[in-house]
């Protein structure tokens, strides 16, 4: 029978040989109490691994992917405000209930399994290759909970996490609205006033009353929805300053108004609600529902949907690798075609290449995570500068090779490609959605560039850059990397007194110019524990010179330009 | 010379066929100076005893009983176990069918015999009786003996001896054998069948055509059926089809279907899982159509087809009709 | 009220991607060479025995006789939710179905009341599948073959659908009954057993496992009640075929496969 965790070569590597689960779990766990159900790191690993094994690995390829395309014709309906799900998506949601993964990050104190994000990150992955859309309830699932773990009260994480960890609720995240989207500091939902907006609670019950639309929600019939709302005086606090964050439980006054029809992940709901004067808890503090509540969630979200990327980027790798075995033209496979051959070896390294971001990227989120529980200060503040850093470029990074990957998979397909008897067609479309949604690429940059001309991920950078190969084929390729490095702190130098609206101008050429670097690095690094990795970055690190060199010349020759005849 | 106790199966008032390569088997084993005998066990069976003595049984036993008439392990088991009370034997063959590696364990475990199913070949050497059988995929070919004397049981496989020539001549005792049912024999009851009745006669057709799960739908398997008549074929199936209610039971092919021997056989769509490979493996040649290049029938395939059936299939169709 | 049932389950040889014999040049089975698998209608045993759990409760024993080499059978059926294990301590090698039946029919009578026993049929082509008609004779209770599908349970009886050729029968047997379990999972989805639990996974993984000696199961030499031995196992050679490829895009290729076929070559 298919795993599509131990089927994974490269994510099976780099959960057993590549991820520092030492330092992970120094942070995360108490070996030795009574609570912590291991009794050491190697152990805690094991499960892990296994885990990923059965059930993920499992139920993703036995059960979820044989339903995706089904899921994907069928499609989400809403009659009468009530969403209907596909019978085979109903059964996806069982299934997983049933394999109790549904509360992977929960504390276990709420029934969770308190597993690291890094581990999270695999599943997510793993599921993602099995039906992309399925994600947007597996992966959302997260983000939503820990958030609430993270700032809500006591009461609440004892009302919503124990039912959230059994998969009985799912949640939904309400941000954006017809005339916020990118700017979420437009938002208009109110949060309880009745003329003007003075906010204040129900003297009864403490609860707040929030009215308003919200648009393009992912899942909006769930039964937790995290909504971002403006609680206070625009004439006081206007713009961000004047969000609040609220938890709304499903009920009568959370109307759903429409379904969208979309391109792709058919799977997963994306719906128009209407709080109409709806009961809501605030979490946290007033006025700190953008600055932290939502870029918190959205960090948490952006590393989901980055492994949900990879999960189709390793679909359609398998799916091209495949074909091109079996798809004969001029009497031989096409794969023995030069110009198929290099896409085909380009995919794969992209792929493991994006693969070693995102991991290097989940692995900071945990130490920041574990450091903050441990109240260590110091590392709290470095390694929660380094995730809001990679984060952002994690996310842009896999779900633009995603893309890429799934173009030239359906390239290999030729015209088999384009027809729903594929399955590269599905995953054509759904890939589309994920350097869109939590934030579009673009924003991404703009948050990338200007951490990267701070130097907020120097430290990182110069660590790899230091490390001593054994290897001389190694330390020669390294000298390769640390070459681009140059051009590339170069350019990052150049942009220190530049404007920003400059700064977001260059962003991808610098952006790209990083994270080519930083792959670069890390698959070096693999290329120490696993003899294939060599190839792999020396093809990598072969393109990375070009590559980084165009990129600044770019850059040193950026213009504004609007162009119209 | 050993003697040989032969389970005569019947379905639907025919002999099995492989009951009779079994008698013939028995035959070759026994020798000159060993004895075939045979149990004709069912209700309304009777009429078959001669056919069995001409196929070789030197004395049938008739258990005709309206008790046996649809198949039970115990109270068949019991038939079996006085057969060999009143006649005692060294060996005790059946047909490997869903009956027979049922009832020859069952026989074997209640009188602590040494048994092995799903035979490929039966012989008597020196007194010892083995029993062949393939293992591991069929990777492997395992003899088998008796640990310490006794009766042996064995199934055969269709095809693991030749089906014998029917010789009317043949004299044989014919004797009716009375059964002693207690309760405890008769608990388990069939309370409803849901078998078909045969239409097609697989095993005698020179060319077949058989679908798999991947014609997808009745109308895929429109297309097979298009091209079969274009051959002049017979229609096979896999379980896979038939459980999808696409075609009747009897065109199944395979370890619980039919085993055939065709000069052709064209596999659309099938994956060529080793329960339908031991049914069709041996057909001179074989053609396979399917879209994955890796399927396992692939490995037994003379002629190797990767492409989707429904363009195929409709090709070959035209092309014949040309 | 809830029923008892024990699934005995193994953990055999996997040779379906095994490239390279499965035998040394002694003709022994290259045991250093091979990994193992829970035996797959084992799997749908126990998803069968789960599915009652599910619908109407049970409490579900798996039973396993010997060592675990790499899959751990017993503790995979505490992850997917059987309630008990036991392993009899035993080693399989050399045992035929006979002598395991006895160990195992010691093992449930020790490990109390019980009214099914699921157990895979295995198909002939893997190893063991008398098992389950031994076992029913060593534990004197009636015993139905080839069961695709457990149709009704309790109160008292079972009713199994049976496969036989051409079709299927509904076999009602009274308890305690034993079913050999075939395919079992008809229904068109799911068509896999379910994956472990992972709550459970994190509770069971250190769970101890009981285990019975042969002693203790009543058959202390085991080996003395074997029945049928190996005499010799021979690798077959694998059948050469000379095969060609067709283009399926090309008339005159398919045209001349259908002559070549029709007339026999
Ligand atoms: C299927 C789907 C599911 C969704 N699920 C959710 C959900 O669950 N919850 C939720 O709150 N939202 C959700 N969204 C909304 C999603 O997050 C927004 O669509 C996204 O953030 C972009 O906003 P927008 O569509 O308004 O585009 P706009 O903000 O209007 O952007 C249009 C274009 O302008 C660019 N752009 C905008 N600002 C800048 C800038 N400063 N610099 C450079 N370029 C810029 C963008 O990159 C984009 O190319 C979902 C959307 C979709 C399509
Ligand atoms: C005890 C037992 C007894 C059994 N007895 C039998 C038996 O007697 N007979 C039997 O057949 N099975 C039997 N089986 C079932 C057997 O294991 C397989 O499940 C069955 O043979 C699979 O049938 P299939 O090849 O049609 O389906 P699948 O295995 O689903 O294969 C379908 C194939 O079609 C291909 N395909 C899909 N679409 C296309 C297309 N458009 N063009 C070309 N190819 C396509 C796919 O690549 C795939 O290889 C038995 C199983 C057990 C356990």
């Amino acid at each position: 029978m298919p795993n599509y965790y131990t089927d994974n070569k490269d994510l099976a590597f780099i959960m057993d040989q590549v991820m520092d689960w030492n330092a992970i779990l120094a942070m995360k766990e108490t070996f030795g109490d009574a609570e912590c159900p291991y009794a050491d790191a190697e152990e805690a690993k094991a499960t892990f691994l296994e885990m990923l094994r059965d059930p993920v690995g499992e139920l993703a390829a036995n059960r979820i992917a044989p339903r995706a395309e089904e899921i994907d014709d069928i499609g989400c309906k809403c009659e009468n405000g009530q969403v209907i799900f596909p019978e085979a998506l109903q059964r996806n949601l069982k299934d997983l209930c049933d394999a109790q993964l549904m509360g992977m990050t929960i504390p276990r104190r709420f029934g969770g399994l308190q597993f690291p994000e890094t581990v999270y990150t695999a599943a997510i992955e793993v599921v993602s290759q099995a039906d992309a859309s399925l994600m947007n309830f597996f992966g959302l699932q997260g983000g939503i909970a820990e958030t609430i773990n993270e700032f809500a009260t006591e009461e609440l994480k004892e009302q919503y996490l124990p039912r959230m960890s059994t998969g009985e609720f799912t949640g939904a995240m309400a941000l954006t609205e017809p005339d916020a989207g990118s700017d979420l500091a437009a938002v208009q939902t109110r949060a309880k006033g009745g003329e003007g907006i003075t906010a204040q609670q129900d003297p009864v019950t403490g609860m707040w009353i929030i009215s308003g639309a919200k648009r393009f929600i992912t899942n909006g019939c769930g039964d937790v929805i995290l909504v971002l709302a403006r609680s206070e005086d625009p004439a006081k606090k206007g713009g961000g300053r004047g969000l609040s964050f609220f938890l709304v439980e499903k009920g009568p006054k959370v109307k759903v108004r429409r379904i969208e029809h979309k391109l792709g992940i058919h799977g997963s709901p994306t719906c128009e609600i209407y709080f109409d004067e709806c009961p809501a808890y605030l979490i946290g503090s007033r006025g700190m529902g953008l600055a932290r509540y939502t870029a918190w969630l959205m960090l948490a979200a952006r590393l989901a949907i980055g492994a949900q990327a990879q999960g189709i980027a390793q679909a359609a790798l398998e799916e091209a690798e495949k074909y091109a075995k079996e798809r004969e033209q001029f009497g031989k496979p096409i794969r023995d075609f030069p110009q198929v051959a290099a896409m085909l070896a380009d995919m794969r390294m992209r792929c493991e290449a994006a693969r070693a971001v995102l991991y290097a990227t989940s692995e900071i989120v945990d130490l920041h995570q574990g450091a903050e529980a441990k109240g260590l200060k110091d590392e709290t503040r470095r390694y929660g500068r380094i995730a809001e850093s990679l984060t952002p470029i994690a996310k842009y990074y896999t779900t633009e090779v995603a893309n890429r990957i799934c173009y030239d998979s359906l390239q290999i397909h030729g015209g088999n490609g384009f027809m729903q008897e594929y399955p590269i067609e599905r995953l054509y479309r759904d890939v589309r959605i994920t350097n869109i949604y939590e934030g579009t690429s673009q924003i991404q940059v703009n948050w990338a560039v200007s951490r990267l001309v701070r130097g907020d991920v120097d430290d990182v950078m110069d660590g790899l850059a230091k490390h001593v190969f054994a290897d001389a084929d190694l330390a020669r390729l390294q000298g390769e990397i640390l070459k681009a490095f140059e051009s590339y702190k170069s350019v990052v130098a150049w942009l220190k007194d530049k404007e920003v609206a400059f700064r977001e101008l260059v962003g991808p050429n610098v952006t790209d110019m990083f994270v080519d670097i930083y792959a670069a690095f890390l698959l070096l690094r693999h290329a120490e524990k696993w003899e294939y990795k060599r190839k792999v970055a020396a093809r990598f690190i072969r393109q990375l010179g070009p590559r980084v060199a165009m990129n600044r010349d770019l850059a040193l020759n950026a213009q504004f330009d609007t162009l119209a005849p | 010379m050993p003697n040989v106790l032969v389970f005569a199966e019947v379905n639907d008032g025919v002999l099995h066929d492989v009951s009779l390569q079994c008698l013939s088997a028995a035959r070759q084993v026994a020798g000159a100076g060993g004895r075939v005998s045979c149990l004709l066990a069912g209700h309304g069976v009777a009429g078959l005893a001669p056919a069995l003595v001409a196929a070789g049984a030197d004395s049938v036993a008739v258990a005709d009983d309206e008790r046996l008439a649809a198949y039970v392990t115990a109270p068949f088991a019991k038939a079996v176990g006085a057969c060999l009370d009143a006649n005692p034997a060294d060996l005790l063959l059946l047909a490997a069918s869903t009956v027979g590696n049922d009832l020859g364990p069952a026989v074997a475990a209640a009188r602590k015999a040494a048994c092995a199913v799903d035979c490929d070949g039966v012989a008597a050497q020196g007194g010892t009786i083995s029993l062949r059988r393939a293992g591991y995929d069929r990777k492997v070919m395992t003899t088998f003996v008796p640990a310490a004397a006794g009766l042996v049981v064995g199934t055969l496989r269709d095809g693991a001896a030749p089906a014998p020539a029917a010789d009317a001549a043949r004299q044989g005792a014919i004797a009716p054998l009375a059964l002693d049912l207690t309760p405890a024999e008769l608990v388990s009851k069939v309370l409803r069948r849901d078998v078909a009745k045969k239409t097609v006669n697989l095993k005698d057709a020179k060319i077949i055509v058989a679908a798999g799960a991947g014609v997808g739908s009745p109308d895929g398997l429109a297309l097979v059926r298009e091209l079969a008549q274009a051959l002049g074929a017979e229609i096979g199936a896999t379980r896979a089809v038939v459980d999808a209610g696409w075609l009747p039971a009897d065109h199944q092919i395979g370890q619980t279907g039919a085993t055939v021997r065709p000069d052709v056989y064209l596999a659309c769509g099938i994956s060529g899982a080793v329960q339908h490979r031991v049914g069709m493996m041996d057909a001179r040649t074989i053609v396979a159509i399917n879209s994955d290049a890796n399927a396992p029938i692939f490995k037994i395939a003379h002629y190797k087809i990767v492409g989707d059936l429904k363009v195929v299939v409709p090709k070959l169709a035209k092309l014949l009709k040309a | 009220m809830a029923i008892n049932i024990v699934v005995v389950v193994r953990e055999v040889w996997d040779t379906r991607d095994l490239s390279g014999s499965v035998l040394d040049g002694a003709g022994a089975v290259r045991a250093g060479a091979m990994e193992t698998r829970f035996e797959p209608e084992d799997l749908n045993a126990l998803e069968a025995a789960l599915r009652i759990k599910d619908a109407q409760g049970a409490q579900v024993t798996a039973i396993a006789v010997g060592e675990t080499r790499s899959v751990d059978v017993l503790r995979e059926c505490l992850y997917r939710g059987a309630d008990k294990v036991v392993r009899v301590g035993a080693d399989p090698a050399g045992l035929d179905d006979q002598a395991l039946a006895a160990l195992i029919a010691g093992a449930i009578a020790k490990a109390g009341p019980c009214d099914l026993v699921l157990v895979g049929t295995a198909v002939p082509d893997a190893e063991n599948s008398l098992l389950g008609r031994h076992l029913a004779a060593a534990l004197g209770v009636p015993a139905v073959s080839w069961v695709d599908a457990v149709e009704e349970v309790g109160p008292g009886r079972a009713v199994a659908k049976r496969a036989v050729e051409m079709g299927y029968e509904f076999v009602e047997v009274p308890f305690p009954a034993l079913l050999s379990m075939g395919v079992a999972l008809l229904e068109d989805d799911p068509r896999a057993p379910r994956p472990a639990k992972a709550m459970l996974k994190l509770k069971m993984k250190k769970a101890e496992v009981p285990v019975v000696s042969p002693a203790d199961a009543g058959a202390a030499d085991p080996a003395a009640l074997v029945a049928m031995k190996v005499a010799t196992m021979e690798a077959i050679a694998p059948r050469v075929i000379e095969s060609q490829q067709v283009d399926p895009e090309s008339e005159a290729a398919l045209k001349g496969m259908l002559d070549a076929v029709l007339k026999g070559e």
